[in-house]
């Protein structure tokens, strides 16, 4: 079968970026020299603009200025004040980058990245390719997004490959870093409001700035099209906003070409894995500070394992959008009052989905993520199991042959063994472990400081040890999101045909949690459903698919139904939520007490990991989506009739399960 | 040509079509670029200014930019060789012309000459000795009444009607429809060149159509006039062909195109005879129906006489020239001159591939002070102003007026060009430039005896998407052709030539070398194809005055809508409901052969 998901990094499709490194030390790789090939416009002979050019460049565009008079009327000021306020703007935004600033940060950083990783794997004949584009055509990197090392490794790769080092969409957090911010700005990133949507000043010089860059193919661009770090290890619905302004340009003609590359980053431990379950847990977000990474100065010196950085495949982007977007729909509307209609809208919506598909199918996965699914299927039946080292084999061996057999490569760097080995010195902190031969491991509980929202320390302490986990194994649940669906319908209608299943596809209530591209659920569906059949786990009888593999069925089933019970249990709470409410954060923790309750209680099935705000909030944007919750002018209501409706309807596909032997 | 069907004829006039003009190429047979033995390129004949000079720059610059190899060549099939196929028969059609003493012939070269325009494809053909459907026979009518007898007997004998006036189409409007089975005629306006009248009054003339645009200015300049007209073409072009394709003269700023010079027009249509009751300069009596007239590419009838706006012959006819630093510059300059409104009779711009074109193609200096002085020019612009001459552009101009108004209008640009980084280049570059116009024609001719195939095309746009188009046309064109396999550099070049209030005028050139090529025609069609798609999503046009014909129909539906092209369709339905006219420009007629539907 040919590889659907997952990469395995060998040589030489992946080379080691630190083996380089490590050769002659960070100091002679940051000194040598470098020969960045210089972008230039279309019909234009190469030429490096000053940071005074294109802040000139953004100022003196007709959008801005139009903006500006725009404005001045608006707010009754002088045109002068506005203007001031502009370039305010800009300042505060444009990056500082110079090749000078990167040499003397890089060595700091590269060092201290050689230091945190085993090895950094990178495929390296597309970034090859990748640098012989960007001269010609605005290269745009679209990187998974899971730690803050992603943009950091992602520029020290551009360097040691003689890409011109991207300017990157960071966030406005990131600049009041103290040390960090000026870090980043120096090294090329700028700075981006989390909110400007009716601030028309701020968004003027805001998309002038990100267009001039790609126009005049300064240096490539960087955005996170999941728009913040996923803090669960698998995609997050991506945002549209931005990548809309990027590919303004090639819509209106400014560009000829722009090169989409999006970039698959995974890490064997990922740096904020607690700090992220803390979060999650409803504990207030650690204000972005530099002692705050620099406590994670530890960190340094533990053993982090290896971080894998596949390039995708470029994307011209004239040639993505050739046929569905005719650029000749726009040229009616003079260039100053460029407007993208709904059908553009919805082409470019489908294609940040794409990206995030293109994303996880290149993600590395690993080892530890199948090792992660496995224990904590576990804790279903005993929430305080231990595990035995032998058991843990066996069991992550199952799971890869069954991944193997649904396409998906696992990334087994020497043998299971070792890797397994390897992953739990790497994670040895989660457990406690035996010392004899065959180990025994037993997850420990993670201090913390207070009680929360009527929880107790107790439960939000042993619920920080399966968050992390779960973050992991969501690192391979895009192998097998749609195919634990698609068993999970078959099971639960039985007799239903092809037709009829397809209709009630489950996909289009989990689209937040598995993200995938609207429009396509039907083409998903038969995809999955010519897998599980290419696969022998299901079958067709008299044209209604039928359960062949049972042991297979119910493995996948197993890995999607938590997030079903998860659901369901918020669809539960939202039925004991008030009426009306003012926003969704306001009603979270509710949702959270009312899960705790049924933890303590035992009356359902319970992961601790239900506690996460993410799938809560997702969960609710479902209602929200299925009108079983509405926007009014002050806030939120819930119809509750619709709720019933939506409850009893995921109940089926949970009740249905009632013999299975586990507790989920 | 090989040949053997019965010749008959009646009348045949000696025309110029027939007698001095190539049969297979660009203009006059005396004039063409040739190698002259020392290995430089010349110019042959006594017509233009270049006849008999040599260009020694051209040859390298020929073979660089297009990696071509001189030596080798693709010579053109010689005419004696080429197969002609016999007429479809109609005697009935011959009876009728006999017997109304029209003037015709079936003579195979008569038909040859008439069945093609200008198109890459239609001079391949030629000079390979691929000849396509051919018309059937030729008439020449000498009057308007002979025009309404001869569609009067098309329209009762089963025949087509395609008439030509220059024969400089370059939208394929000439070819016959392969699928025709009817009696195809060629009419052949050639014999209706007079100038009927001029009126001092009223400053205007009538003409009729079949009239050459050199020979009517020619004329009018003689009794101290200018009609203002001037496409390239006007050597061979003619009034009529100007009105039915909405052609557009060099000086349209001082004079207006045709739309603005046409007072009034005589169209024999199968219905009868259009023509309207009054020669005012304007009238509002509903939608105009000269504007149907106008632009309708001989799909609809003929246009026999034209009345136009006259001028007095300016008393200065002044050239003058800009260096720009780059095309942006160029356009930006453009721009401004278009907003002040202060555009003389025409105002051309060319992009860094142009100039470096012309400049190669200047003929060898045997004066030591003239070499100097471009020497040392190009050393002020290159070093002083430091313009790169990888980017560098220019821009020409003619002013014609009064002395002081001329005067006026040059300080004026040459103050706008000043802020726009320009530097004013003077009066021989920019007479040069013009002079180029002429001569770029017959170069596609040496372009092709050695494998290169090329071609001009144009289009108009809004004045805020004209940089954009230009840069991605011509990057488009670049990139198709290595994509078809096209392993050499690639001419891909602009122009701005017309400016407008609210847009400008694009010419594209395009020329690459076809050798080694399976298809050359094929590469060739899929870039244009590319490159018209391309024009038409950057906001630029089907075409500004070129015209439809069958090359560029498949855009006419994206320009018109689906209501503006059945519109069309009624129009033709109801003045041609036989399709006599059928050359199956602008649009397919549902129930003819041509059609897809």
């Amino acid at each position: 079968m040919p590889c659907r998901n997952g990469r395995l990094v060998r040589y030489p499709e992946f080379e080691d970026f630190l083996a380089g490194v490590r050769k002659n030390g960070p100091l002679h790789w940051i000194c040598q020299r470098r020969n960045f090939p210089v972008g230039s416009r279309v019909g234009s002979s190469p030429s490096a603009r000053s940071l005074a050019d294109i802040k000139r460049s953004v100022l003196e565009s007709s959008r801005v200025k139009n903006v500006v008079a725009e404005e001045a009327i608006r707010r009754d000021w002088k045109e002068k004040l506005v203007f001031k306020e502009a370039e305010a703007i800009l300042e505060e935004m444009a990056h500082a980058y110079s090749i000078y600033n990167v040499r003397a940060l890089g060595f700091v950083v590269c060092a201290a990245m050689e230091k945190m990783f085993d090895s950094i794997m990178v495929n390296e004949q597309m970034l090859l390719k990748i640098r012989a584009m960007s001269p010609n055509d605005a290269v745009i990197f679209m990187p998974s997004h899971k730690t803050y090392m992603d943009f950091i490794i992602l520029s020290l790769i551009c360097f040691h490959y003689e890409i011109q080092l991207p300017a990157i969409a960071a966030g406005m957090d990131f600049m009041n870093m103290k040390f960090i911010g000026e870090l980043l700005r120096r090294s090329g990133a700028f700075f981006m409001r989390r909110s400007f949507g009716h601030d028309k000043l701020y968004w003027a010089v805001f998309t002038e700035y990100v267009q001039s860059h790609i126009v005049f193919n300064d240096r490539p661009v960087e955005f996170f099209v999941e728009g913040t770090r996923s803090r669960v290890g698998k995609s997050l619905h991506p945002k549209y906003g931005l990548l809309q302004i990027v590919l303004e340009p090639y819509l209106r003609g400014s560009t000829f070409d722009i090169t989409i590359v999006p970039v698959s980053m995974t890490y064997d431990k990922i740096l904020e894995e607690k700090l992220y379950a803390y979060e999650l847990l409803g504990f207030p977000k650690p204000k972005e500070s530099t002692s705050g990474l620099f406590k994670a100065r530890e960190i340094l010196n533990k053993k982090n394992g290896s971080c894998f950085l596949t390039f995708g495949e470029p994307i011209s982007v004239r040639k993505y959008f050739g046929v569905s977007l005719h650029r000749s729909a726009f040229v009616c509307q003079p260039d100053s009052q460029f407007v993208l209609d709904d059908q553009a809208k919805r082409e470019i919506k489908r294609f940040a989905h794409q990206v995030v598909e293109i994303q996880n199918k290149n993600a590395v996965i690993t080892v530890w993520s199948l090792a992660s699914m496995v224990m904590l299927q576990e804790l279903d039946l005993n929430d305080l199991t231990t595990f035995r080292y032998r058991w843990l084999h066996e069991k992550v061996h199952d799971l890869l042959k069954l991944l193997h057999l649904l396409g998906t490569t696992v990334n087994v760097q020497e043998n299971l063994d070792h890797d397994l080995r390897n992953y739990l010195t790497i994670h040895e902190d989660l457990f406690e472990r035996s010392s004899d031969e065959d180990f025994v491991l037993r997850l420990v509980d993670q201090p913390v400081e207070q009680d929360s929202a009527g929880i107790s320390k107790i439960i939000m302490g042993r619920a920080v040890s399966r968050l992390i986990l779960t973050t992991y194994s969501n690192g391979m649940i895009h192998a097998v999101d749609s195919e634990g669906i698609l068993c999970i319908l078959v099971r639960s209608m039985e007799s239903a045909s092809i037709d009829q299943l397809r209709k009630d596809w489950l996909h289009f209530l989990l689209k937040r949690e598995f993200v995938s591209t609207p429009g396509e659920l039907n083409k998903l569906f038969d995809e999955t459903l010519g897998i599980l059949l290419e696969a022998r786990i299901l079958d067709i009888f008299e044209e209604r698919p039928v359960i062949l593999a049972e042991n297979y069925s119910r493995k996948l089933e197993l890995m999607i139904l938590p997030y079903i019970f998860n659901f369901k249990m918020i669809f539960d709470a939202a039925k004991s939520l008030p009426a009306t409410f003012k926003s969704l954060n306001e009603v979270v923790p509710k949702v959270q007490e009312h899960i705790c309750n049924v933890y303590s209680t035992g009356s359902q099935p319970v992961r601790l990991s239900f506690l996460s705000t993410e799938p809560i909030k997702n969960a609710l944007l479902a209602l929200l989506d299925l009108q079983a919750i509405r926007r009014t002018e002050a806030g939120f209501e819930i119809d509750s009739g619709k709720l019933t409706q939506e409850q009893s309807r995921i109940g089926n596909y949970v009740n249905s399960r009632k013999n299975a032997n586990s507790k989920l | 040509m090989t040949t053997s069907y019965p010749i008959l004829e009646q009348d045949v006039p000696q025309s110029y079509r027939d007698k001095i003009l190539k049969w297979n190429g660009w203009g006059y047979n005396d004039s063409m670029f040739t190698i002259d033995k020392a290995g430089h390129v010349t110019f042959t004949g006594d017509k233009y200014d270049i006849s008999g000079k040599t260009m020694p720059h051209f040859r390298p610059w020929f073979e660089s930019y297009l990696g071509i190899d001189l030596n080798h060549t693709t010579p053109a099939q010689k005419l004696s060789e080429v197969p002609i196929d016999a007429p479809v028969e109609n005697d009935d059609i011959i009876e009728y012309l006999t017997e109304k003493k029209i003037a015709f012939s079936n003579a195979p070269r008569m038909r040859l000459i008439r069945s093609h325009g200008h198109t890459v494809h239609e001079l391949m053909n030629l000079r390979e000795g691929k000849v396509p459907r051919l018309p059937d026979l030729v008439v020449w009518p000498k009057s308007e009444a002979e025009i309404t007898t001869i569609i009067e007997g098309a329209m009762s004998n089963s025949c087509v009607i395609i008439p030509i006036g220059g024969g400089t189409s370059v939208s394929n409007a000439l070819d016959c429809p392969d699928t025709e089975k009817r009696f195809v005629i060629s009419l052949d306006m050639a014999l209706m060149d007079k100038i009927l009248w001029i009126d001092r009054q009223n400053l205007t003339c009538r003409a009729q159509a079949g009239i050459v645009g050199q020979s009517l200015e020619r004329q009018l300049n003689d009794k101290g006039f200018t009609c203002g007209h001037e496409p390239d073409s006007i050597e061979f072009s003619t009034l009529g062909g100007w009105v039915s394709t909405r052609a557009s003269g060099m000086k349209k700023n001082k004079y207006g195109n045709i739309e603005d010079l046409v007072v009034h027009i005589n169209f024999v249509s199968p219905k009868g005879l259009i023509q309207r009751q009054c020669q005012v300069p304007r009238i509002s009596s509903g939608p105009d129906i000269q504007q149907i007239i106008m632009g309708s590419e001989g799909t609809l009838g003929v246009v026999s006489e034209v009345t136009l706006k006259v001028f007095p012959l300016p008393e200065v006819k002044k050239y003058g020239s800009f260096v720009f630093p780059d095309f942006e510059c160029g356009v930006n300059f453009f721009r401004e001159v278009a907003r002040q409104r202060i555009q003389p009779a025409s105002l051309r711009l060319m992009d860094n591939e142009q100039f470096v074109m012309g400049q190669a193609l200047k003929v060898a200096n045997n004066s030591y002070w003239d070499t100097f002085k471009s020497s040392l020019s190009k050393m002020y612009i290159t070093k002083w102003k430091g313009f790169k001459v990888d980017e560098i552009c220019a821009a020409t101009c003619v002013y014609e007026g009064s002395r002081a108004e001329v005067e006026e209008q040059e300080q004026r640009l040459n103050q706008v060009a000043e802020t726009f980084r320009g530097v004013v280049g003077g009066e021989e570059n920019g007479k040069y430039g013009y002079r180029l116009t002429f001569a770029i024609a017959y170069l596609r001719d040496l372009g092709m005896n050695h494998g290169v195939l090329g071609e001009s095309f144009e289009t108009s746009v809004p004045w805020d998407k004209v940089h954009t188009l230009c840069r991605n046309v011509k990057e488009l064109m670049r990139r198709e052709s290595k994509n078809q396999g096209v392993q050499t550099p690639v001419l891909a070049s602009c122009r701005v030539t017309q400016v407008y209030d609210a847009g400008a005028c694009v010419y594209f050139y395009y020329g690459f070398n076809s050798r080694g090529l399976e298809d050359g025609l094929k590469v060739y069609d899929r870039v244009e194809t590319a490159a018209r798609d391309e024009i038409i999503a950057c906001g630029g046009s089907i075409s500004h005055h070129h015209g439809v014909g069958k090359l560029r129909k498949p855009w006419m539906l994206t320009t018109n809508g689906a209501v503006g092209i059945a519109l069309l369709k009624a129009i033709k339905s109801e003045l041609d409901p036989a399709n006599v006219f059928a050359n199956a420009n602008l649009v397919d007629i549902i129930g003819s052969p041509h059609c897809k539907l």
